[in-house]
């Protein structure tokens, strides 16, 4: 096909910092479930009350999936195959639609089209892209897993290489605390699943092991139940979803008329086969058999190996290619596969803020319907924590560390707040920083050459993020509440745990605020953003299990929200809402003085 | 008290980018009520002068005034009083070309209807397009009929025809005229000549963020040569003449055998490509 090598190392070239993190974000995150895991569960007790216990809750069922083996390698293949699975399809989902639908929508598509390539060679070169990284995944995951099993000093060694350094010495607990944390509590989910999305964001390394200095030990050590098989199976169970995802990403790209709706669409395609798989898992188990997540599921790695149903994921794979290869060829360039629809001819926009809110109002819908669905789901299980978790005490101080209470349900909702107050943190910096888009497109340009100023432009967007951030956790409170009184019969569950999550906001507004700081002192590093938010992540959720010093800890906000529901008030939320009111204005400062970016 | 003449008063205006000096002591002035032409090769610095008198960039040195104000410090203020529409227009994929027009014509303090009406009906634009439908042309029609349907005193157009088909630009050409009969200013960035030739009262010229030649059409004119075109019997002549020399061509012509000649003043073409049409070893020595 002319034309495709060169497009295809083009895509490489784009990519070159956006792929590596993802595959070696996603492979640290399965380094580190799996070392833990293998620390954590060496004792096949422990692993039978896992499986007795978390292995029968519909809860975790819905969550993680159903578990085929006990032994270690069992439980790492369970734990990785639902949320991680997802990801990797998130992955491959971003990049097909970066280098299709996004590249017509700027015109790239077109100037490159002109030039002597196939018609067909931007798709295949996209599809070429996801490939390679669902292949580099696969490796990556195999690797990681193998490393995971390889043994204690090996486990060690990459406890070293991570920045859980101090850990190390305090033997295997703090690790295993945090593992039996993340198996025993949704929470728990949460909060690796957050890391993962976080490292997998920024420089994927960081936080976690460099994965690019695994140290590689392919001994199959006995009992563990992690082989050469099972993780080569594990791997390309990654790498067939990855593919399968991509398959669904060209097909989108071809029916809708941006890349936004593409991902939107795609990313649907993905929550909604998650979905399906969770009802299957918790309940009538054919169901998971219409989720290409299912199959990878049910590849069964490390348990089973049953390598024929990787088969289901590349067959549907290689079909959508093919859909959205016709597909394609019967659409002009640009074009989507229906008509636009036409708009208003005239506009109820007036003011900056109205703007701003027209143009956030999807995302933040969408965001708010995820919390109020997490926020249910957490609420509605929260009643069954403490029997789910039974007699594990190392769970239960893990829980009561990091939620600080001895209220094993309001240590846990405590705790789960916390985390979406990060998640909410997340979206309140890309909706702050969606002024820096605005910006650099030019479309900031004709606003401000009216009578605008700059101060109250930035605000415009700044003020979503802000009341974005209470919106999310007031819906998530709200629906935990909701779920939690429907459990415990106490409508006072619903005022309380709304009132427990707002008081989180304060954190999440201290990095938006930091974010707007960036915009106005040093646009050109807003990213710096989202490495703060990786960082904060690492300090709080890891810092009371890894017993850092409490003054390194206290550097993230969301240190000093307060435990709640549960727990003291205490100042906490004012001294955080009075430094995001500071940086805020040092943003807005900073934005008066400098040069706007022009396009 | 004092009456400001100047809409636009810039001088020695320096504007650093890093190490490159996009604005190197530029000059512009522009009256009220006149139609300006600000003429300049891509890169000469024109987008930058204007992001300047918008208050988007800080000048470094020299001092501008904008309608008797500091378009830096006054920025919100002035903005009533103008119109601005950008070379490159980008819009937001998913709002309706009326309701951008609607947006920016309420931001900018009100908006005349039954000229937005007008306007749509000239330009031949579909207001109910969304922003990602249109093409570049039709972009940059949403961005005029808002300039051109709110009620300010000056208008700041940068390359605005850019996209336009010649029809369009026929419709543009009238608007502007219109402006002007109503009083208003307009400083209009361009690098199609005969549009300036054909819209502006004065010109500035300028390169590498330096004014080269400022004035009237017929100023500059007068600065510059003759074209002479001539049918003689020892074959056709086409020569640039200074005006002290026209005694001496025309006996020359005459010998020569002429049957046919046109002078002419030099069209802004020809003022331009003396200034940039000059070979590089020409053009660095002028510097």
């Amino acid at each position: 096909m002319t034309g495709l090598r060169i497009l295809f190392g083009l895509a490489l070239r784009r990519d070159r910092v956006m792929l590596p993190a993802w595959v070696l974000g996603l492979g640290a995150a399965v380094l580190v479930t799996s070392t833990s895991y293998a620390d954590l569960y060496k004792d096949p007790a422990s692993r039978r009350e896992v499986v007795t216990t978390l292995g029968e809750t519909p809860a975790t069922l819905a969550l993680y999936g159903r578990i085929y083996a006990d032994s270690v390698g069992g439980l790492v293949g369970w734990r990785l195959g639902g949320i991680a699975l997802a990801l990797a399809g998130l992955m491959t989902i971003l990049l097909v639609t970066r280098h299709t639908r996004a590249d017509e929508e700027t015109g790239r598509a077109e100037l490159l089209g002109a030039t002597v390539v196939d018609r067909r060679a931007p798709l295949a070169a996209a599809l070429l892209v996801a490939t390679t990284a669902s292949l580099a995944l696969g490796v990556v995951v195999t690797l990681a897993v193998l490393a995971a099993g390889g043994g204690d000093a090996t486990a060690s060694a990459l406890v070293d290489g991570a920045t859980l350094a101090s850990a190390a010495t305090s033997g295997g607990t703090t690790l295993a605390d945090t593992a039996a944390l993340a198996a025993a509590t949704t929470g728990g989910t949460a909060l690796t699943d957050t890391a993962a999305l976080a490292s997998a964001a920024t420089t994927g390394g960081t936080v976690f092991a460099d994965g690019a200095t695994l140290v590689f030990a392919p001994a199959a050590s006995a009992g563990t139940g992690i082989d050469l098989a099972g993780a080569l199976a594990l791997g390309a169970t990654f790498a067939a979803v990855g593919l399968a995802f991509a398959g669904v990403a060209a097909v989108t790209a071809q029916v809708t008329d941006s890349s936004r709706s593409a991902n939107g669409l795609a990313v649907g395609v993905l929550g909604a086969a998650f979905a399906i798989r969770a009802l299957g898992d918790a309940g009538p188990h054919w169901l998971s058999w219409l989720s290409p997540i299912g199959w990878g599921q049910q590849v069964r790695a490390l348990a089973e190996n049953r390598w024929p149903v990787l088969l289901l994921p590349l067959a549907l794979a290689a079909i959508l290619t093919v859909v959205a290869t016709v597909l394609h060829a019967r659409r002009d360039l640009g074009a989507g596969l229906f008509p636009p629809r036409p708009g208003p001819p005239r506009g109820a926009l007036a003011t900056p803020l109205q703007l701003a809110f027209r143009l956030q109002r999807g995302a933040l819908v969408g965001w708010a319907a995820g919390f109020a669905i997490l926020g249910a789901a957490f609420g509605s299980i929260a009643q069954d924590i403490g029997d789910v978790i039974g007699d594990s005490t190392d769970v239960k101080h893990a829980l009561q560390t990091l939620g600080g209470q001895q209220d094993l349900v309001d240590a846990y909702l405590s705790a789960t707040f916390g985390i979406l107050a990060l998640i909410a943190a997340a979206y309140a910096i890309q909706a702050v920083l969606r002024l820096r888009g605005e910006e650099t497109s030019g479309r900031a340009e004709p606003i401000l050459a009216t009578a605008t100023s700059r101060t109250r432009w930035a605000l415009s967007h700044a003020s979503i993020a802000f009341a974005g951030v209470a919106l999310l956790l007031a819906a998530a409170g709200l629906a935990a509440g909701l779920g939690h009184a429907a459990q415990t019969g106490d409508a006072n569950e619903i005022p309380r745990l709304t009132a427990a999550a707002l008081t989180q906001a304060p954190a999440a507004w201290v990095l938006a605020a930091l974010a707007l700081a960036l915009f106005g002192a040093i646009p050109k590093g807003t990213a710096a953003a989202w490495g703060a938010l990786a960082l904060a992540l690492a300090l709080v959720e890891l810092g009371p299990l890894a017993d850092l010093p409490q003054t390194l800890i206290d550097v993230s906000p969301f240190a000093h929200s307060p435990q709640l529901p549960g727990g003291e008030l205490g100042a906490g939320p004012i001294l955080n809402a009075t430094l995001a009111a500071g940086l805020a204005a040092a943003g807005l400062y900073g934005l008066r003085r400098r040069d706007l970016t022009s396009s | 008290m004092f009456r400001t003449v100047s809409a636009i008063a810039i001088s020695g205006l320096v504007k650093t980018f890093g190490a490159s000096r996009a604005l190197d002591g530029l000059e512009l002035e522009v009256a009220e009520g006149e139609v300006h032409g600000f003429l300049g090769p891509n890169g000469a610095g024109k987008s930058t002068t204007i992001r300047v008198l918008l208050g988007l960039l800080r000048a470094d040195a020299g001092s501008v005034s904008l309608l008797g104000g500091d378009p830096w410090g006054e920025a919100t203020a002035l903005h009533r009083r103008l119109a601005y529409v950008p070379g490159d227009v980008t819009l937001w994929p998913n709002l309706s070309g009326g309701e951008v027009i609607d947006l920016l014509g309420r931001l900018r303090g009100g908006l005349d209807e039954e000229r937005r009406a007008a306007l749509l009906e000239r330009f031949e634009l579909d207001p109910a397009k969304k922003g990602r439908a249109y093409s570049k042309g039709n972009r940059q029609k949403v961005a005029l009929v808002a300039a051109f349907a709110s009620d300010v005193e000056l208008l700041i157009l940068d390359e605005p025809t850019s996209g336009l088909d010649p029809l369009m630009e026929e419709v543009f050409r009238a608007c502007v005229a219109e402006e002007r009969a109503r009083g208003r200013t307009v400083l209009l960035s361009s690098h199609i000549l005969s549009e300036v030739e054909a819209l502006c009262d004065r010109v500035t010229i300028i390169r590498a963020g330096r004014t080269v030649e400022s004035g009237s059409l017929a100023e500059l004119r007068h600065l510059t040569r003759i074209t002479i075109e001539a049918e003689t019997t020892a074959g056709p002549v086409h020569e640039q003449v200074e005006p002290g020399e026209l005694p001496a061509t025309l006996q020359r012509l005459a010998h020569a055998g002429v049957t046919n000649l046109v002078a002419h003043p030099p069209t802004l073409e020809e003022l331009f490509l003396r200034h940039y049409g000059a070979a590089p070893e020409e053009a660095g020595r002028s510097e």
